[in-house]
Order: structure tokens, then C-alpha cells, then sequence
């Protein structure tokens, strides 16, 4: 169970939880089998000898940690894809127009919602669920999933955008 | 007795000392771990923003030779292993193929080694028993369990220079 101030955190503005992202729940943990595997063999000490082993090693260092590798879009990190933290249209409506989640919004689901439920095609029903079920069961839910190993790139359709306006 | 040319390439992932270079995590792990972060960053999407991210660009270029054996690590017949190895330095001046065919095996380098690869001295004597032939096909057949010589490995263990 997450904390109360943590309950919004994870959950992107959008709707998509930060859990089911591949960045969070999968990269971390690939990140940090290869990185044991590699100090057992030695190349935390040996691998100083090979050339950019140095810059391999930190950016892999950074992503074994969730919170490094993307802390969600509510928290200084964004999605790269977004193009940084100003500009993802979704988050910054969502912000100009003081909703917590798109959800909420009596315009929901927008088009730049449904352009991203082209992709995340969980999107829309999961919205839907969570203003049946409200964040609390929602977020247990989600958490559930997150543990079966599930991420959302797994089912995405591509290509996708979501319009400016 | 096999033809020094056969003999050669059934050798290729033999070091000189013995070690069967599958059974290396260079070879045998990190190439697959390395290939499954590979994967799903791809999925994510990084290789097509990944380079407005600092560091990823010589990061991604790594992983991606991290994730061949071949790169990862060809051999110390074939340029890989540790440059400064002492055993493999004797073992070419000696003209040997095998440290297990030198009258002095166990030498005290392969017992310095044997510490941290427990399984060398029995490996090797099974080697020389079996044949190249039958002994890789037990070789590749622990490969597949997923077993490394690093799960096992004591430390610390040194291989004197000389």
C-alpha cells in the first residue's frame, strides 16, 4: 500500500501508472541482474581497463534505481518521449486547468486522450474503472498487475502522438 | 589424435588453462542479461529519444557489445581474457595447446588459479581423460543449466607471474 502523499505520484496525470512502465518495473531490475553479474565477474575493477566502461557503468548504475530512472511526470522527471517535463500537452492542460487526473475532467477523454489510448489501449477503460472504483482499489489493482511482471509496452500499439491542442 | 587444424577450432573456446569459456559469465550471462535490458528498452522507445539523454549514447553502444559473446569476450586464444595473464604467456612459450599436456601441470600458477576455480584441477584431468570432444559436449551441457564459474568461485586467488 502506498503512502497517502505517494497515491498521486504514481500515477501520471494522464492515467497511466508510473508501476506498468517498463522504466520503473522492468529496466531496474535487468539493469541490476547484469550489474551483479558483472561484479561477480570482476568488472566493477577490471572493466576500468576498457574504454567508455566508465560512462557504460554510471548510466547503468542510474537505472537500477526506479526513482532515477524516471520518478514520474509529477516529480521533476518526465517521460523523454513527453520532450521534458514542460512539454507534455496532456500534463501541462492538466495543470493549466487544475485537474488531478484527466479523469476528472468534465472533458475526458479528450482527443489527445484518445490518440493515447490508440497506443495504451488500456487507457480508457482503466480511466473509466478508476472513477468507478475510486484511487485507493485502483491503486491496489494496478499494484497487482505490476507484480504479474505486466508492462504496458508489452501490449502498445505503435505509432502513436498526441496532438498539440 | 586429432590434426593440429581440427584441434585448433575444437580449442576455440578452451583457455590454456582449462576453462571452458561458456561457463565464463562474459560469454555465458552477461550477454543474455545484457540482451534482455537491450530488448526492453527498445520496447520503451530509447533508441529513438534515448540520445537527448546524457550518457546514453556510449552507454547503448556498450550494452550493444555486451550483448554478443563474440564481443563480450572472444577468447584468450582470440584476443579476450585478461592481457596480463601470466599462464597463457608460458603456455606459448612453451608451444603447448593444453596446460593439462605440460609435464609440470599442476604447476604452481594452475594451483594459484585452482583456489578460486575449484573445479579446474578435476576439469582438466577429465579432459585428458575423456578427449576434447566428449569433454566439451559435458561443457556445453552445463552451459545450459545456467551454472557459471562465478557462482562458485572462491576469493581471493592469485596466478603468480612467474
Amino acid at each position: 500500500m502506498l503512502k497517502k502523499k505517494d497515491k498521486p505520484r504514481l500515477v501520471a496525470h494522464c492515467g497511466i501508472y508510473c508501476g506498468l512502465c517498463s522504466s520503473r518495473n522492468r529496466m531496474p531490475q535487468q539493469a541490476q541482474a547484469l550489474r551483479q553479474t558483472m561484479r561477480n565477474g570482476g568488472w566493477d575493477s577490471l572493466g576500468r581497463e576498457v574504454n567508455d566502461f566508465k560512462e557504460f557503468w554510471r548510466f547503468l548504475n542510474r537505472i537500477t534505481d526506479p526513482e532515477k530512472s524516471c520518478p514520474g511526470c509529477r516529480t521533476a522527471g518526465a517521460p523523454p518521449f513527453c520532450g521534458g517535463p514542460e512539454s507534455c500537452d496532456i500534463r501541462q492542460c492538466a495543470l493549466d486547468r487544475t485537474v488531478d487526473l484527466c479523469v476528472h475532467c468534465r472533458d475526458w477523454p479528450c482527443a489527445r486522450i484518445e490518440r493515447l489510448a490508440g497506443a495504451y489501449v488500456t487507457l480508457i477503460a482503466d480511466g473509466t474503472r478508476l472513477k468507478k472504483i475510486g484511487l485507493d482499489k485502483w491503486l491496489k489493482e494496478q499494484e497487482a498487475r505490476a507484480k504479474t511482471g505486466f508492462c504496458y509496452c508489452d501490449i502498445r500499439c505503435r505509432p502513436y502522438a498526441v496532438p498539440d491542442k | 589424435m586429432p590434426g593440429t587444424k581440427t584441434k585448433k577450432a575444437e580449442l576455440r573456446l578452451v583457455t590454456y588453462c582449462g576453462l571452458y569459456c561458456d561457463l565464463c559469465s562474459s560469454r555465458g550471462r552477461i550477454p543474455k542479461q545484457a540482451s534482455a535490458l537491450r530488448e526492453t528498452m527498445r520496447k520503451e522507445g530509447w533508441e529513438y529519444w534515448g540520445n537527448t539523454v546524457p550518457g546514453f549514447k556510449e552507454f547503448w553502444k556498450f550494452l550493444g557489445g555486451m550483448s554478443e559473446p563474440d564481443k563480450s569476450c572472444p577468447g584468450c586464444r582470440q584476443g579476450g581474457g585478461p592481457p596480463f595473464c601470466g599462464i597463457r604467456k608460458c603456455a606459448r612459450a612453451n608451444g603447448l595447446d593444453l596446460c593439462v599436456e605440460c609435464k609440470e601441470w599442476p604447476c604452481h600458477r594452475i594451483e594459484g588459479l585452482a583456489v578460486g576455480y575449484v573445479n579446474l584441477i578435476p576439469d582438466s584431468q577429465r579432459l585428458k581423460r575423456k578427449g576434447a570432444a566428449k569433454w566439451l559436449k559435458e561443457q556445453e551441457a552445463r552451459a545450459k543449466t545456467g551454472f557459471c564459474y562465478c557462482d562458485i568461485r572462491c576469493q581471493p586467488y592469485t596466478v603468480p607471474d612467474k
